[in-house]
């Protein structure tokens, strides 16, 4: 099964990869009919990561949508790029089950353009692979991302290294204008991973997903648009802890929420340690675009329903649990080209997420007949939500041809978390507010070399924050040592400096050729709870290509 | 070109059938509403006679059965709810709906002499509430329980799993007297019940048998004496192992060296096995034995099995025809030939039962007045054992344990176990103080 995984990987990653490369071939395509400079096209030059990060913020679509197909809206040209990426994080400002000391490598590769032989059917594709060496992470026996949500897992208190890998492709097509009004799209992306724990009890959690967007947009004039589309995806998810030393039982738990669990043992001879995602997940969601030459509007709304079973065993199978995650969102994304040397972008966003917890009374048929876990009944048991309001301001001045002179802006988000298990009731509730300003300058050294500097600073300060907690564990080990410090984390204000710089030299392998080197870092000082948490030092280190 | 229409059309199929079952799928979790607490009362009734199969048997109105201590345990959730009853002995508790174990423990004094009240029922489904009018007229929520007399009796520490490397020849079980009165172990009987292992699926017993009347032994062994020759003394204790051997010298198949010097134990539960006996060391008599005889050794379980103390008042011998006949004192599972022990709840003075680990407590396989709860080390092969928690101590600083008849309380675990915890004294008779 492994092998075949790979063998799909492989496929996959080479279709990806070659979205890039088939799109360098259609570099000297013209611009799209629609395209207008003075809108924001940016006509082939040296490509660099100021070029590319202004792309990405100046095409509106292409970032905040979606709908694969509207991307045939944005003035976006060519571009491309390939990375290999090392990311470092350390400290103790962090979720319990995150890692402590983390080390990412990381190969990327990332671009489109128009395929004038396919009359400008835009196309675009990406691939990442990612490997993360965690150390210290605790209360994940089963999960390749423990915070994503679900919770109904395998826990152990072990401070444990892991060994995480991700394959991530993304693919996203937008046919050609069609009778003038209407455009087709379609968005897929395939991720497979595998986590491997380093630690008894240790599970090799596989997991994978497909996620498919067909869309359409309607081009109501020149400057008004309608699109829509619809979502699905299917994810699987295995984990079965088990022991190296087989000798020795692990203490384990199984998750039902935080707060609410049932001791376990894993060993040779006993332990309910594996666990079987299988979700489903249906969506869409509607855009209107309003586009002049000085102004983009891209108002949006998203909705999805995934809906994940649980699983313990592949040949009599016990519910352990059900999940109904449903999320909606509202954005409204603005790019206004003050003048050709002025851009300013305004996006506001509110995104909600609900997780309502099933748990399910089940009794065993041992009759030959049906020898099966029958369900009696089932009830929502918890729920977690979260709702967050983001804005952000960013003023560009677009001197630098394709790239930019310098940038400033500002990013605010205010968080509410709110869990509640129903009976004993116990709730949570966290509101935090964020902020952080930001500025990057473009130097332009000579005809071929450019530094691009930048700083930033940023806050975090919790407003609210409660746990009333009814259930009958409060003096364990894993109430203590996990919810309740998970719950402080969440509530943890900071203070936080960064500081990144990024040095391109162009015209290498050609004319669009160029050759990057970045690196970052970012420090995050704990506010609150200084005798649970310090700080966390984030730093990344990245060379490439761009052509 | 056919190929390629069917082909589609195949594909169509299987996008509509993948479709098909995650609309159904999300249609089922949309089925759960929020959860509602509900409200649970259950009868409980003291009964001294015979309880039928249905659970029917006539309440002894001379038992008090109000102020018990009832506990509603929905094993799946580790959840607790706690109550007492009331003058009409009825409980009354709010609980999620699900799979409850309701165990019932208490005493009564009676004349002088006090009876535990103990007893309880397994994996009963409550899904909607239950007033204490319907719990007083229906069977489906009454829980009987059978008082017993505290005997002075008790098993105070076990040690059944083993040690690293599946060694698991040091098992040994001690008996201690926790009452103020001596006691004669002669003709006493040790049994291990059946099932050997705690299961969800436990056997079913004829009809006739009722309910709770009795427990069956797999293997049985009784203490020797005529009457009055093996005298245990409050605040002494007497140890039983499966091999009489000094098992420190010993290594599992890890290479570590075992746990426990059983070499001077009172006796060795021997079953036939020439290479593994300790002439030093008397040995017990089996006296039943389910099946056919088990010569290599009595291993019992290394993930717990249940035990009782019971005494006939008579001299056994394994074979006895004219004793051991099936439907008075052996019966058998239906469906199977085997058979078990009959031991009838009157003869019992104290019974233990223990678990793979706490996620199995819902699979108790012996009745609640023989124990009202279950024990566990969690693990086998971890050279942990279960002692009784002290509550006291004698003036000769002997201890006193406690005795609830509930295992899932009175017993703690302990890493390594050892003998004679506590300061229990050794009998007189007890072979290794007179070598």
């Amino acid at each position: 099964m492994t092998t075949y995984n790979y063998l799909k990987l492989t496929g996959c990653l080479l279709i990806a990869s070659c979205v890039s490369f088939g799109a360098a071939a259609q570099q000297a395509n013209p611009a799209p009919e629609n395209a207008d400079a003075t809108a924001g096209y940016v006509v082939s030059q040296n490509n660099s990561p100021a070029s590319i990060e202004r792309i990405k913020v100046e095409n509106l679509h292409f970032s905040h949508s979606e709908n694969a197909s509207s991307i045939q809206l944005d003035p976006i040209g060519y571009y491309s790029e390939a990375s290999l990426g090392l990311d470092r994080e350390k400290g103790s400002l962090k979720r319990v089950q995150e890692g402590a000391d983390n080390t990412a490598y990381s190969f990327s590769t990332d671009g489109g353009g128009r395929l004038a032989g396919l009359r400008d059917m835009y196309v675009w594709g990406r691939f990442s692979y990612t490997r993360k060496n965690l150390k210290d992470a605790q209360y994940n026996a089963t999960l390749f991302d423990p915070l994503r949500g679900t919770p109904f897992y395998v826990a152990d208190p072990s401070k444990s290294k892991w060994i995480n890998q991700l394959f991530d492709m993304e693919v996203k097509a937008a046919s050609p204008v069609l009778w003038k009004h209407v455009v087709f799209g379609v968005g897929l992306n395939y991720q497979n991973g595998q986590a491997a724990k380093q630690l008894d009890p240790r599970p090799l959690t596989t997991v994978s997903k497909f996620d498919i967007k067909p869309g359409i947009t309607v081009l109501l004039g020149e400057k008004h648009a309608l699109g829509g589309y619809y979502r699905y995806y299917s994810r699987r998810e295995d984990g079965n802890a088990s022991n190296s030393v087989s000798l020795v039982y692990q203490t384990a738990y199984i998750m039902n929420f935080p707060g609410f669990f049932i001791a376990n043992e894993i060993g040779p001879l006993s332990g309910d340690s594996q666990r079987i995602y299988n979700a489903n997940c249906m969506g869409g969601g509607g855009e209107y675009t309003f586009r002049s030459d000085a102004v983009q509007i891209l108002l949006s709304g998203n909705y999805s329903q995934e809906v994940e079973d649980v699983t313990n065993s592949y040949t009599t199978p016990k519910m352990t649990g059900t999940t109904i995650d449903e999320r909606y969102s509202i954005a409204l994304n603005t790019s206004f080209k003050l003048s050709p040397a002025n851009a300013l972008f305004v996006n506001l966003s509110y995104d909600n997420r609900s997780i309502d917890g099933i748990q399910y009374v089940q009794e065993y048929d041992n009759s030959f007949e049906v020898a099966k876990w029958i369900i009696k009944s089932k009830s929502i048991r918890s729920n977690s939500s979260s709702a967050y309001v983001r804005g952000s301001l960013q003023y560009m001045r677009t001197t630098r041809q394709n790239a930019y002179d310098w940038t400033v802006g500002v990013d605010l988000v205010s968080e509410k978390l709110d869990d509640i298990y129903y009976f004993p009731r116990s709730t949570q509730n966290v509101k935090n507010f964020s902020a952080k300003i930001f500025g990057r300058k473009n130097f332009i050294i000579g005809s071929r070399h450019s530094l691009l500097v930048g700083l930033n600073a940023a806050m975090k300060s919790n407003s609210d924050s409660a746990i009333d907690y009814n259930g009958g564990k409060a003096d364990t080990e894993c109430y203590q040592d996990f919810t309740l410090r998970d719950f402080y984390s969440l509530g943890t204000g900071y203070t936080a400096f960064g500081a990144e710089i990024t040095y391109a030299l162009s015209e290498i392998f050609g004319p669009r050729g160029s050759l990057f080197v970045a690196a970052a870092t970012d420090y995050f000082k704990a506010k609150d709870h200084k005798d649970l948490f310090n700080d966390r030092l984030l730093a990344s280190f990245k060379v490439g290509f761009m052509f | 070109m056919k190929n390629r229409y069917l082909f589609n059309l195949a594909a169509l199929a299987c996008s509509a059938a993948a479709l098909g079952s995650c609309v159904d799928m999300m249609q089922e979790a949309h089925d759960a509403k929020i959860v509602e607490p509900i409200s649970v009362a259950v009868q409980i009734k003291a009964v001294t006679g015979f309880v039928d199969s249905e659970g029917n048997g006539e309440p002894d109105p001379t038992i008090n059965t109000s102020g018990l201590n009832v506990r509603f345990v929905n094993y799946d959730e580790d959840f607790v709810a706690e109550t007492t009853t009331d003058e009409d002995g009825i409980a009354v508790a709010e609980v999620t709906p699900g799979n409850y174990t309701i165990s019932v423990t208490g005493s009564t004094e009676t004349e002088g002499t006090t009876y535990y009240l103990n007893g309880s029922v397994q994996n009963k489904a409550l899904m909607t509430d239950v007033t204490p009018e319907e719990a007083a007229a229906s069977k489906d929520y009454a829980v009987t329980i059978r008082p017993s007399r505290v005997g002075p009796l008790c098993f105070s520490e076990i040690f059944y799993a083993g040690s690293p490397g599946y060694y698991f020849r040091n098992q040994f079980y001690e008996i201690y007297n926790n009452g103020d009165e001596v006691y004669y172990l002669d003709f006493l009987c040790f049994a291990q019940l059946h099932p050997e292992r705690a299961t969800l699926t436990p056997p079913e017993w004829p009809a006739e048998e009722g309910s709770n009347n009795y427990v069956y032994g797999k293997v049985v062994w009784q203490f020797p004496g005529t009457g009055t020759d093996y005298p245990l003394y409050p605040g002494e204790s007497v140890i039983l192992a499966q091999e009489a051997a000094d098992h420190t010298k010993n290594q599992g198949g890890t290479g570590e060296y075992a746990l426990m010097d059983n070499s001077k134990v009172e006796f060795e539960v021997w079953s036939g096995n020439a290479q593994r006996d300790n002439p030093d060391v008397p040995n017990m008599e089996y006296v039943f034995w389910a099946g056919s005889v088990n010569k290599v050794q009595w291993l019992t379980s290394v993930f717990g099995s249940a035990f009782c103390l019971y005494q006939p008042g008579m001299k056994l011998t394994y074979d006895d025809t004219s004793y051991w006949k099936l439907g008075e004192t052996t019966q058998s599972p239906v469906g199977s030939s085997t058979q078990y022990a009959k031991i009838p709840a009157g003869q019992i003075i104290d019974g233990i039962e223990f678990v793979d680990n706490s996620t199995m407590l819902n699979a108790k396989r012996i009745p609640g007045f023989v124990d009202a709860g279950a024990a566990s080390v969690n693990a086998s092969y971890n050279n942990t054992g279960v002692t009784r928690k002290k509550i006291g101590e004698r003036e000769d600083g002997t201890p006193i344990y406690q005795d609830t008849n509930d295992s899932t309380v009175d017993f703690e675990n302990v890493t390594p176990p050892v003998h004679r915890r506590n300061g229990a004294k050794q009998p007189a008779w007890s072979w290794s103080l007179n070598e």
